[in-house]
């Protein structure tokens, strides 16, 4: 068993590994940025100490490695460039394969870092050449050259009313350790004896050392509140140097501990000429905490923003809520047979709680999609490089907000489309250009809530879906035959079809056997809907919509005969009477009119073969599935039911026409009826009786 | 904000505070700890069971040490390694200036 330490390196590692590789995508996309390199850097570094301390040697020896390159990037001497993200990527690879080696105890080949690690040094060698810079330059240059982060001596000497204006130093110097690192060093000496101190005034002073990205102007902001209760000076210091020296907060404060009174100018050059070049490293030196991102007084007050779950118990607490849910609807059923008062508003109290619960568990595990989005970003640089096409990649909607479950499930589908996007649709420049298009060619994903689903779209701006080939294709597969005339719709969706490829020739990239209709297997086994529209020439788009959740859908409960189903109220559009004279009237075809429209109907009683006494009236509730309306004939509509999803084990799984089971309030299980299977089922029924 | 005084030997007591020593309770507490200072020889203040300090009351620890050192007595401060404290202490940027 994995220790509770390794465990929590292991987890902390690969959210520094995706932070890694979307911060080296974010920097390829803007080079000139200094942000992202700050996160490159910040995680590599994080990754060394993490690692170092939890025994993975091999891991933390390479992110060391490779941050030692990436401080020549954060101080301006190797320039970003394809070849350095490239290589930065595939180190990124190399600690992944390293970290889980480390996890497994198996061996990772020494070479691959080698190579890698050689590739990388050639690479900063070369830059460093080319840029250095004529020596006498160089000490020219030392005092201007400002690094992204300036540093300044700030002399706080709140006046002795400040308590009385409700003033909390303590929490001044918290906003300031939002702008940047503080070393604090408060000054005591001026505090009275008992016998002569005014509790209720302020009789401390205080000097702060802050380096920051902000300017002069940010850190007064902090002291506005108490303009007019202090003394404040905010002196820069030369800024360059912090970059390369590292102060100690000891060394500051015994520097201020010996010259309490000293005047801010001598103060500042004692900084500047002294204290700052003379003392380098140090465990608690300034520019050590800002590498780890942790701020000098910052780091408390971030504690308890956010805590780290393990996916199991939000897994437990989501199935003990479906309990709760089950039982709940078990006990409004008991309650509503008798006729009490209390019990009643005490069962719907119970009830409003349960379903404010149930939202707020579902809530805890929605993820932003932007984890997946940037394993896309990955995919579609190496790929486009690959295929030696030209491609931008815009991503929209990345805090759109998903169940954990879901996310993981639509990775794959995800990249399968986009794999097809790159490899069929989109063209390479020569024939874009030809075509009358921009050279490169453009992928466009996004996320977007559309009511109680999130709609994904991935759509390119290549040559699109050739209807005749995809026609041709599907009656040399026989997926259709010749005597239908098929819309152009109905001939674009035939891509989903089983078997279905127009790919001529396999590549290595797409075409290997795996064809959409695993991606709307995949799509249609997390509850969503796939579809696809395109023209030519103008490229293609796929809607993904997906339900937020799978763990507990709102449902309609229905009766047939001695049987309970549950149908998903997403699919339900309404419910209509249907009577035998009504049936007569068809001449016994499953047949139903509604305002003008003929919409044939299942017998729910036939399908399942179903036993008990038939109704008089029966009910037809009107389902739709992708643009098709299908009546299913019950004998009587129960309402509406949360109903917590239960997969079905062993031989029930290979029964088509349902999705999962429930418990019923009674206790009983009923079946959770799949609408597109039966849909699909009927219309193969339909087609082959036809033939 | 609790007090609780304990007489250890002749002339020692500790000073058990507990609760939340914020700028409201500091006149409270200044008047308890000057009549602890003048009424002992070895003072000790425990802190373990603060839950939260500020400045204010801070500065008193800071004023009892002085008064002790003035009047050679003798001061021990018990606790202050309770997170509270040591939290404040370290906002304040008073953490080394109490050791």
């Amino acid at each position: 068993m994995m220790s509770s330490y390794v465990e929590l390196f292991r987890e902390e590692a690969l959210e520094l590994l995706a932070e890694l590789e979307e911060a080296l995508i974010a920097l390829e996309e803007n080079p000139s940025l200094g942000e992202p390199i700050d996160r490159v850097f910040r995680a590599l570094h994080t990754l060394k100490g993490s690692g170092a301390m939890t025994g993975f040697e091999q891991t933390s020896s390479l992110a060391h490695e490779v941050e030692s390159i990436f401080e020549l990037v954060r101080s301006g001497d190797l320039d970003v460039t394809d070849e350095l993200i490239s290589l930065t990527l595939s180190a990124h690879d190399l600690l992944k394969s390293s970290l889980h080696a480390e996890l497994t105890k198996t061996a990772l080949d020494p070479q691959l870092r080698d190579v890698l690690l050689d590739q990388l040094y050639t690479l900063a060698q070369v830059a460093l050449k080319k840029q250095a810079p004529p020596p006498q330059e160089e000490t020219n240059s030392r005092g201007n050259e400002n690094g992204p982060l300036n540093s300044f001596l700030v002399r706080f000497r709140p006046h002795a009313s400040l308590f009385l204006r409700g003033i909390d130093p303590a929490l001044l110097f918290r906003s300031l350790s939002e702008i940047g690192t503080c070393l604090i060093v408060g000054h005591h000496h001026a505090i009275p004896p008992l016998e002569e101190i005014d509790p209720e005034e302020c009789h401390t002073n205080w000097d702060l050392l802050v380096v920051t990205g902000e300017d002069c102007n940010a850190i007064r902001d902090v002291f506005i509140m108490v303009e007019d209760d202090c003394d404040l000076s905010v002196h820069p210091l030369n800024s360059s140097l912090p970059l390369h020296c590292e102060v100690s907060s000891a060394d500051f404060r015994s520097l201020l501990s010996k010259n309490v009174n000293i005047p801010d100018q001598e103060l500042v050059s004692l900084l500047e000429n002294n204290l700052l070049p003379e003392i380098m490293t140090g465990e608690d030196s300034l520019i050590q905490r800002i590498a780890e991102g942790l701020p000098a007084a910052k780091g408390e007050a971030e504690t308890g923003k956010s805590l780290r779950v393990k996916s199991e118990r939000l897994d437990n607490l989501v199935n003990l809520i479906g309990e709760l849910v089950t039982i709940q609807a078990r006990l409004g059923q008991t309650v509503a047979g008798r006729k009490d008062a209390t019990l009643s508003t005490l069962t719907e109290e119970i009830e409003r709680l349960t379903w404010e619960l149930r939202d707020e568990v579902l809530f805890i595990r929605m993820l932003p999609i932007d984890a997946t989005f940037t394993r896309i970003k990955r995919m579609v640089r190496d790929l486009s490089r690959e295929l030696g096409k030209e491609i931008d990649l815009l991503v929209e909607g990345t805090e759109t907000e998903l169940d954990k479950t879901v996310i993981e499930r639509l990775q794959d589908p995800l990249l399968h489309l986009l794999r097809n996007a790159i490899d069929h649709g989109i063209e390479r420049s020569a024939e874009r250009v030809a075509a009358g298009k921009s050279a490169r060619g453009t992928i466009r994903i996004s996320a977007s809530h559309s009511g109680p689903k999130v709609v994904i779209s991935i759509a390119d701006d290549g040559r699109g879906l050739d209807p005749d080939t995809i026609l041709r294709r599907a009656m040399e597969q026989g997926l259709v035959d010749g005597h239908h005339h098929l819309s152009e719709r109905e001939i674009q969706q035939l891509i989903f079809a089983p078997g279905f490829s127009t790919a001529s020739q396999i590549t290595s990239v797409s075409g290997r056997g795996v064809g959409m209709d695993v991606v709307r297997r995949a799509i249609e086994g997390l509850r969503g809907t796939i579809e696809v529209t395109s023209a030519p020439n103008r490229g293609t788009t796929f809607t993904i919509k997906l339900p937020l959740t799978l763990a507990i859908i709102d449902g309609l409960l229905v009766n047939v005969g001695s049987d309970q189903f549950v149908m998903p109220l997403s699919a339900v559009e309404e419910c209509v009477e249907l009577t035998r004279a009504e049936v007569a009237r068809n001449h016994g075809r499953h047949l139903i009119m509604l305002r003008n429209e003929l919409i044939p109907y299942i017998r729910l009683r036939d399908f399942f073969d179903c036993r008990g006494a038939e109704s008089k009236i029966e009910q037809v509730v009107i389902t739709s599935h992708d643009g098709t309306r299908i009546g299913l004939v019950v004998d009587k509509v129960i309402g509406s039911h949360q109903t917590v999803i239960k997969s079905v084990g062993g031989t029930l799984q290979e029964i088509s026409g349902f999705t999962g089971a429930t418990i019923l309030g009674d206790g009983r299980a009923a079946l959770i009826l799949d609408i597109p299977g039966i849909i699909a089922d009927h219309a193969a029924q339909a087609h082959a009786a036809v033939a | 904000m609790v007090f609780h005084t304990q007489t250890l030997e002749r002339g020692a007591t500790q000073l058990t505070l507990q609760g939340q020593l914020t700028v409201d309770k500091a006149a409270a507490l200044h008047h308890r700890l000057i009549e602890l200072v003048q009424q002992n020889e070895t003072i000790t203040l425990d802190l373990s069971l603060v839950e939260k300090i500020d400045l204010a009351c801070l500065q008193l620890l800071f004023a009892t040490r002085r008064s002790s050192r003035n009047g050679n007595k003798t001061f021990f401060l018990a606790g202050a390694d309770n997170p509270a404290v040591s939290h404040a202490l370290r906002m304040n940027g008073l953490d080394l200036a109490m050791n």
